[in-house]
């Protein structure tokens, strides 16, 4: 069966996992914070207007709330930690799903979002590395329910996307034109030069721009999917969610999915080198500076033993082909490898001419 | 806990979530806010709201509107003592506020509408100490567009018992 293939025979490196898990939880403290912060400001919110879509006979009490909010705090910090991280992001994912079904007045959809990728989350091994209590020897497991989260974030896209798409006020432009004429302040507010706004405003401008959108999230649906495409697709959504987020107030939607991009990593580990000469400062510092920031452990860094190629180089970096590179070649796969770097490996790869390799 | 799920066990799990989320999108558009169905930024409406109290005419007979500033209101009670209301005394969400100007309909007009006409009920069956409001109604009026002309509606809270 087809379904059962793509289910099984996935046994890899959790060390992305792990990189996926510690962001989630740090966003799931962030999201209980800010409905902590609704609470505090606002009072507890079944003493005034709300509207759930359980029977109000299942709405948390007052004290029970607050339990909830504590407990979603205490789970984050487990999430994070990686202590019984998995039924912690169950509980934390069903528990902000409950909260949600109990007002709609404050549903978001990032927050359903998140809901959905910690409860998936749950199902894989992500607690095997970079956790308290971890074996050191063993950061492998099946990673079957990685599919699913894959598949989710893809999900999210159709259904964003599609609902654009057959939409004729999104289809037309209409509604980017009101966005960008009614809240183009905003994005001055952070920082986008008002001539780009200015840009933006014109009908037809928005109107490529509604068709651009669209396309680009049901681009990302399918590309995300593909093996092949999946590092241009990356680059695309980082800078789709980077768009949005200047434009809008989305809370944590784009760091949501900038986490779950984490999940698309090939699984393995240690598959490149990065080689360095100890005597050198510098090298010493880019090799402290990629071990910090080497969050899917792409990377096995350790001072060389003298080599011909490494002769007279500070630092010897071999990709997953075993082929020592120095130079542009070996920052190129450097910048490729560490994720916060990797937009500007995708920034500079036309302008150098260097092709990734297979 | 979880990954050790055997073949059928994953198999059972994948499908039941697919089909879950394939039911909440596609019953998306039967919600007004789209909640569950990740229909993100479905419009760019605004919604303009105007409230009102109906309460009895001067002349005693049938009523009169009268408009509330800024969401705030005074009534007597039943024994004729003043007392000072405010809308957001129950309703929090600023974006169902009686601003008297466009605002952002969050979620949709359709959604901040069908949130408006709970509000007004709500706040309506929560002021025991105004003894003259008869009812409350919200003037609104949603724009869809930019170039499209406002439609206006009219909602009204059940009517209150008050002498």
């Amino acid at each position: 069966m087809k379904e059962r293939r793509w289910l099984e025979g996935l046994v890899g490196d959790t060390h992305a996992l792990a990189a996926a898990r510690i962001a989630f939880g740090v966003l799931l403290l962030l999201q209980t914070r800010e409905m902590a912060m609704e609470q505090l400001d606002q009072g507890y919110f079944g003493n005034h207007f709300h509207w759930a879509y359980v029977p109000e006979r299942f709405v948390p009490s007052e004290r029970v709330y607050t339990l909830l909010l504590a407990a979603q705090a205490v789970c984050a910090v487990l999430v994070i930690v990686g202590h019984l991280a998995r039924p912690a992001l169950f509980f934390s994912g069903a528990a902000t799903g409950y909260e949600l079904l109990c007002d709609r007045l404050h549903f978001h959809h990032n927050r359903w979002a998140l809901a959905c990728y910690v409860i998936l989350l749950s199902f894989t091994p992500c607690d095997r590395a970079r956790a308290l209590g971890a074996s050191k020897t063993t950061a492998t497991g099946d990673l079957w329910a990685v599919r699913l989260v894959q598949l989710q974030v893809s999900i999210v896209y159709v259904a964003s996307g599609s609902s654009k798409l057959f939409d004729r006020d999104w289809r037309s432009g209409q509604v980017m034109l009101d966005r960008m004429v009614r809240y183009g302040h905003q994005a001055v507010e952070h920082g986008v030069p008002e001539g780009v706004i200015a840009f933006f405003q014109q009908p037809s401008v928005a109107s490529l721009l509604s068709k651009g959108a669209i396309g680009t999230e049901l681009f990302l649906a399918f590309a995300l999917l593909s093996e092949r495409l999946r590092i241009p697709a990356i680059f695309v959504g980082l800078c789709f969610h980077g768009a949005i987020e200047l434009s809008a107030r989305v809370e944590l939607f784009s760091f949501t999915t900038f986490a779950a991009y984490l999940l698309f990593a090939t699984p393995d580990a240690r598959a490149r080198t990065l080689r360095y000469d100890p005597t050198r400062k510098k090298a010493v510092a880019l090799a402290w500076a990629v071990r910090l920031l080497d969050w899917l452990a792409r990377f096995e860094v350790a001072p060389w033993e003298p080599d011909a190629v490494a002769k007279g180089r500070s630092f010897v970096v071999t990709d997953r082909d075993g082929k020592p590179r120095t130079g542009v070649r070996a920052v190129m796969t450097l910048l490729r490898g560490v994720p916060l770097l990797f937009p500007i490996w995708c920034v500079l790869l036309p302008l150098r001419g260097v092709r990734s390799e297979p | 806990m979880f990954s050790e799920l055997g073949p059928r066990a994953r198999i059972v799990v994948a499908i039941a979530w697919v089909a879950g989320q394939v039911a909440l999108i596609g019953t998306g558009p039967r919600r007004a806010d789209g909640a569950f169905a990740f229909r993100m930024f479905p419009e760019a409406s605004t919604i303009q709201i105007d409230l009102y109290r109906e309460v009895v005419a001067p002349s005693g007979q049938g009523t009169t509107r009268v408009r509330v500033e800024d969401g705030r209101w005074l009534a007597r009670d039943e024994d004729g003592v003043l007392h000072r209301f405010r809308w957001d005394d129950r309703v929090k969400d600023g974006n169902l506020f009686p601003w008297g100007s466009p605002v952002h309909a969050s979620y949709g007009a359709r959604a901040q509408v069908e949130r408006l006409a709970r509000a007004l009920d709500d706040v309506a069956s929560h002021i025991p100490e105004d003894d003259e409001t008869m009812r409350l109604v919200a003037e609104v009026a949603v724009q869809r567009t930019l170039e499209a002309p406002p439609e206006h509606l009219e909602l009204e809270s059940r009517w209150r018992d008050t002498k």
